[in-house]
């Protein structure tokens, strides 16, 4: 063993071969990150819940005018006024929208602002723009759109 | 002849099995080989099937279609004529005008119908068309329809909704290649 | 260990070799380790579902420096975005109906030249500033017939080139629903008896206001069948006749299946006939009268007010797959 202690060349060769290692295991781990870049590229396209938040929108907006024909109609019949009927259908459409995105993990808030009409009286040609806040949060994404403005004017 | 012991043999062998050792475990970890196409062909079916809702859901009502393909029912319309009576269990379906869109936009696809909707402060979800059990990449597309007294009556659905009511539907569709 | 007699020692010379022969070896096997995990094919994938679902979702801009708006078929030298899908309320600058597209938005998108269509939708590499673009194809497919384009106004919509077989391609498809034209629907028990002598009561009376620049189609269904032989005689417009095929055709819908029909050619008050007239006849700011007369059918209605084929004109929509392919 005295000649072993004494040999002081370094063993190049075997430590050329854990040179040569660590470099490839250094160039596994760089073609990994592409592969995971590709990965999550196609999970960002499948994560993002674009569809959900067009149709919440899209949906609403609709709805504004709906809701706006379904209190002329109960008008005729009640002796509320049209902007009460307006603001109660909106409450239940707003805890129904609400409850159907509860049961996938979504917190949605859809909520009326305000009912504007251009020359002050709420008659059945009168009612031009509502005015409604629309949140959504998927735990991943967040989207808000306050105020939204729908006009619903014939 | 030189007749100290040397390493160079021993050397040479240990780096030679140390660069294979790397190599071997580095292909047998399953990292580098994950396939990528899978991933794109799950965007393709979702796009799909959430295409197909969005196109049933903005057919116009009027029957302005044209005559090189099988008339498209709107989606509301085809919500408020199902009878809330019969839920669909394998294979009777029970929406058929759903069905019959559908299974032209949607070719070679194998899919599930669900509706969701409140009622009385509670959650009701009910089939209305089953081709099978989902697979294991199925993707989900959701459309909302709104329904009163009025499209109801249009349709001869069986809602029983009262004159002043809104009820909110969720059109689910479960999609998954066979 | 230095031997001063100018000879390699033996298990010197084996342990390099033993070295070597491993070196060798993983310098060729690594190599096709790195093929499979390439990231450059993926670029492919991204470019077409952003393209398509441009195409598909959005309805386009134009802009300059006074003004702006999504029409942007009517402005083609300021186009900054290219989108097919149909705006119905121009004022509010988006659209309600994504998947919906516009006629006239792809007749416009047919007219485009290539170089507009590379730049404007983004189907290059950009690789240091240098512009390499991509081969696309971008058509419409009818869905009953799969493969075969779509038809407007006589042209197949694809533009692009034809798929290699020989390298990478990245396709998406999208469904779609697409305004193929205009048409009016009349119930046959609203259409007047037409005043203008000889006074029939199988003869009919339309007001149709132009200028119109598509063709005029008509749909008449609903029929008061008088007798045995219930078929259409001719047209008469502002008072000159109509001939078939040259000026119209016309064919009728029973059950759903296009059948022909001729002047003289029998239907059934099952049926629905269909007229449709060349775009031609009515270029001018007039309101025309298209009189029809039929043999052994009855209308019922008098005269006044006369029913206006603009008022009762709705969209056309057929359902289609927009599909974009890509390869380098």
């Amino acid at each position: 063993m005295e000649s072993l202690r004494k040999d002081t060349k370094g063993q190049w060769i075997a430590l050329s071969g854990l040179v040569l290692s660590l470099i490839i295991i250094g160039l596994a781990a760089l073609a990994n990150q592409a592969a995971m870049a590709g990965y999550h590229s196609s999970n960002a396209a499948l994560e993002f819940p674009k569809e959900n938040i067009r149709e919440l929108n899209l949906h609403t907006r609709d709805n504004a005018k709906i809701i706006k024909d379904l209190s002329f109609e109960i008008n005729k019949t009640s002796n509320e006024s049209i902007p009460d009927i307006y603001t109660q259908l909106f409450k239940n459409y707003s805890s129904q929208i609400e409850k159907l995105h509860a049961i996938h993990g979504e917190t949605v808030d859809v909520s009326l602002v305000s009912i504007n009409s251009t020359n002050g009286t709420y008659g059945i040609n009168d009612i031009d723009i509502i005015f409604v806040n629309i949140t959504y949060n998927d735990g991943r994404t967040h989207y808000e759109s306050k105020p939204e403005v729908i006009e619903v004017g014939a | 002849m030189n007749d100290k012991a040397q390493l160079h043999t021993l050397e040479g062998l240990a780096a030679a099995v140390l660069m294979t050792m790397t190599v071997l475990m580095i292909t047998n970890s399953t990292m580098m080989v994950t396939p990528q196409n899978e991933m794109a062909i799950d965007v393709q079916l979702k796009q799909m099937a959430s295409d197909a809702l969005t196109v049933i859901d903005i057919v116009p009502k009027s029957s302005a279609q044209s005559n090189n393909a099988p008339i498209l029912h709107n989606l509301t319309a085809c919500v408020a004529s199902w009878d809330v009576t019969e839920e669909a269990t394998y294979p009777v379906n029970t929406l058929d005008n759903l069905e019959d869109g559908l299974s032209y936009l949607l070719p070679n696809v194998l899919y599930n119908v669900d509706l969701a909707y409140v009622e009385n402060g509670n959650i009701t979800q009910k089939k209305v068309i089953i081709k099978g059990s989902p697979g294991k990449s199925a993707v989900v597309a959701r459309h909302f329809v709104t329904l009163t007294n009025q499209t109801v009556s249009d349709m001869n659905g069986t809602w029983n909704l009262d004159d002043d009511e809104l009820r909110v539907v969720e059109v689910r569709l479960t999609a998954w290649k066979v | 260990m230095i031997d001063e007699k100018g000879q390699i020692a033996v298990d010197f010379l084996l342990g390099i070799s033993l070295f070597l022969i491993a070196l060798i070896f993983i310098v060729q096997f690594i190599p096709s380790l790195f093929l499979s995990g390439s990231a450059g094919e993926s670029s492919l994938d991204y470019t077409a579902y952003r393209t398509a679902a441009i195409l598909a979702e959005d309805t386009g801009w134009w802009g300059n420096s006074t003004s702006s708006g999504t029409a942007w078929e009517a402005h083609p030298d300021n186009v900054m975005r290219i989108g097919l899908a149909v705006d119905h309320e121009p004022e509010s600058k988006l659209t309600n109906t994504p998947n919906l597209l516009s006629k006239d938005k792809i007749e416009r998108f047919m007219m485009l030249n290539e170089s507009d269509i590379i730049e404007k939708l983004g189907l290059y590499n950009n690789v240091d500033g240098a512009h390499f673009s991509y081969g696309y194809n971008i058509s419409i497919l009818q869905i009953s017939q799969n493969n075969t384009p779509l038809i407007l106004n006589n042209t197949p919509i694809t533009l692009g080139e034809a798929t290699p077989h020989d390298r990478e391609t990245s396709k998406i498809t999208r469904i779609v629903l697409v305004e193929t034209g205009t048409i009016a629907y009349f119930d046959a028990e609203e259409l007047p008896i037409d005043p203008n002598p000889p006074v029939k009561k199988s003869k009919t009376i339309l007001n149709v206001t132009g200028p119109l620049s598509d063709d005029v189609k008509l749909y008449i269904d609903n029929f008061d069948i008088t007798g045995t032989d219930p078929s259409f005689n001719k047209l008469v417009l502002d008072g000159t006749n109509l001939s078939e095929n040259i000026d119209y055709t016309t064919y009728k819908i029973v059950n759903g299946t296009v059948l022909p029909l001729n002047s003289t050619g029998n239907f059934d008050n099952n049926s629905t006939v269909v007229f449709s007239l060349k775009s031609g006849l009515f270029n001018n700011f007039h309101t025309y009268q298209l009189e029809i007369e039929f043999k052994d059918v009855q209308f019922t209605n008098t005269a006044s007010p006369f029913m206006d084929y603009t008022q009762e004109l709705e969209v056309l929509c057929e359902p289609a797959y927009l599909t974009v392919e890509v390869w380098n």
